[in-house]
């Protein structure tokens, strides 16, 4: 299962998310799906386990391995959702989010002072956001030094207001593996139709040099005629999604998405990356316990 | 060979007997009296009865088909609970079918009225449910582990 799991997200949302480039926490990408008008501020939580289909294009090398420009893969994934919580330290799964695993602390929780409503929330979050690169990640990186996977930290600040959910990470690396800074910005709508939920996400991340420099460089020691020396500058990434929520029953929910990720335009001079956008269309069908 | 069966009873068991038998006659008395007169047999239901919205809160909608039959052929009118204008009436039938549109947060009673005598006839109840329940809310807090 794990493993399902984890060549899912390396497979597909990793593709696009990790290396490049932009996210969307899963705490956004789960409450605009489900309509939310607050921060989930109680104890307690919720599971979900199902199936889906995920169909995408990815824009880096290796991943999956062989991956061309513009090639289309499918798989079928594992789709799990949860999050838990209790006094205020919380840990979040969502598969169709850009984001993986995170835990974190609620430590603020806040009203409007219009109409009384709880929808601020100040969390402290940590997660991985760039995956390994390695030959043992994918043949295509034979030759080339190991890219370690990192894990970042810092502050994430939601809004929520009305059917708007603003979101904002400024995240640092912890790990010590490439000492880069992070920082995203989403907005996020979402819309109902009968029992159907609509959203839609656009975002921006800037990566600084040194995340860029870590994974997408090539330096002296390592080039190659395939991958010529290089040196990745910081970057912007943009996310564009639309998707649709609805209840089956109590207990199952369909969930489809479909999502765009822009780079910027010279994103595609590093030899690691091989087109400047990635498109992923993804659905599924989840139980609720 | 066991003869108790026909052993006489003590007079203390033969006097409680005799009272449980009297309670017995009286309560069968008391039931045959207070039995009503036999009520009119009426059904409302409606297809189907529950309706799944994705967030507790959200305005659930479905296409409800709501029946009813009673025995006697009257003026009839469906409502909505606490409704003053009902959804639709019937006049001198005994049966009818009526598609609604039900479109509500919360679960909702549907009253079928004899409009001449102003009776409630049979009641059916759409029941609201959801996937997730609403977060809990907070007012403004800082908390620190």
């Amino acid at each position: 299962m794990w493993i399902r799991l984890r060549r899912f997200v390396i497979g597909s949302v990793a593709v696009i998310a990790s290396h490049a480039i932009t996210c969307v926490a899963g705490d956004l990408s789960s409450d605009v799906r489900k309509g939310a008008s607050g921060p989930d501020s109680g104890n307690g939580g919720y599971v979900e386990v199902g199936a889906g289909l995920n169909t995408y294009t990815s824009p880096i090398v290796g991943l999956p391995e062989g991956n061309k420009k513009g090639e289309v893969h499918t798989e079928i994934f594992l789709d799990i959702n949860a999050r838990y919580q209790y006094n205020g330290w919380f840990m979040e799964l969502f598969s169709q989010s850009l984001e993986q695993f995170t835990m974190g602390y609620n430590f603020f929780n806040g009203s409007n002072a219009y109409n009384n409503e709880g929808n601020w929330a100040l969390d402290w979050v940590a997660l991985a956001e760039h995956d390994e690169m390695s030959a043992d990640e994918s043949n295509d990186y034979r030759g080339l030094k190991t890219r370690r996977g990192d894990f970042m930290s810092g502050p994430r600040a939601t809004a929520y207001l009305d059917n708007y959910i603003v979101q904002l990470h400024a995240l640092t690396d912890i790990s010590r593996t490439h000492y880069g800074e992070l920082y995203s910005l989403k907005l996020a709508r979402h819309w109902q139709y009968r029992n159907w939920n609509f959203h839609g996400i656009v975002g921006a991340t800037y990566r600084s040099r040194e995340i860029a420099d870590y994974y997408y460089s090539i330096d002296a020691s390592e080039a190659s005629e395939k991958y010529p020396e290089y040196n990745a500058p910081a970057g912007m990434s943009y996310v564009t999604e639309l998707g649709a929520t609805y209840p089956l029953s109590e207990k199952w929910v369909f969930r489809g998405f479909i999502r765009r990720i822009d780079l910027d335009r010279n994103a595609n001079d590093s030899p690691l990356i091989l087109d400047d956008r990635s498109e992923m269309i993804a659905t599924a069908i989840s139980y609720v316990f | 060979m066991d003869n108790c069966a026909i052993r006489p009873r003590p007079p203390a068991l033969r006097f409680c007997f005799r009272v449980c038998l009297m309670i017995l006659l009286l309560l069968s008395n008391r039931l045959w009296a207070a039995d009503p007169a036999p009520a009119q047999k009426a059904q409302l239901q409606s297809k189907p009865n529950r309706c799944v919205a994705l967030h507790q809160g959200q305005v659930c909608y479905q296409d409800v088909v709501l029946s009813w039959q009673v025995d006697q052929a009257s003026e009839y009118c469906l409502y909505q609970q606490h409704a003053e204008q009902p959804l639709h009436c019937w006049q001198s039938v005994s049966s009818g079918q009526y598609s609604y549109a039900f479109a509500s947060d919360t679960s909702v009673k549907l009253q079928l009225v004899n409009a001449q005598t102003k009776t409630l006839v049979a009641e059916t109840l759409v029941e609201v449910a959801w996937v997730y329940k609403a977060n809990t809310r907070r007012k403004t807090h800082w908390r620190l582990f």
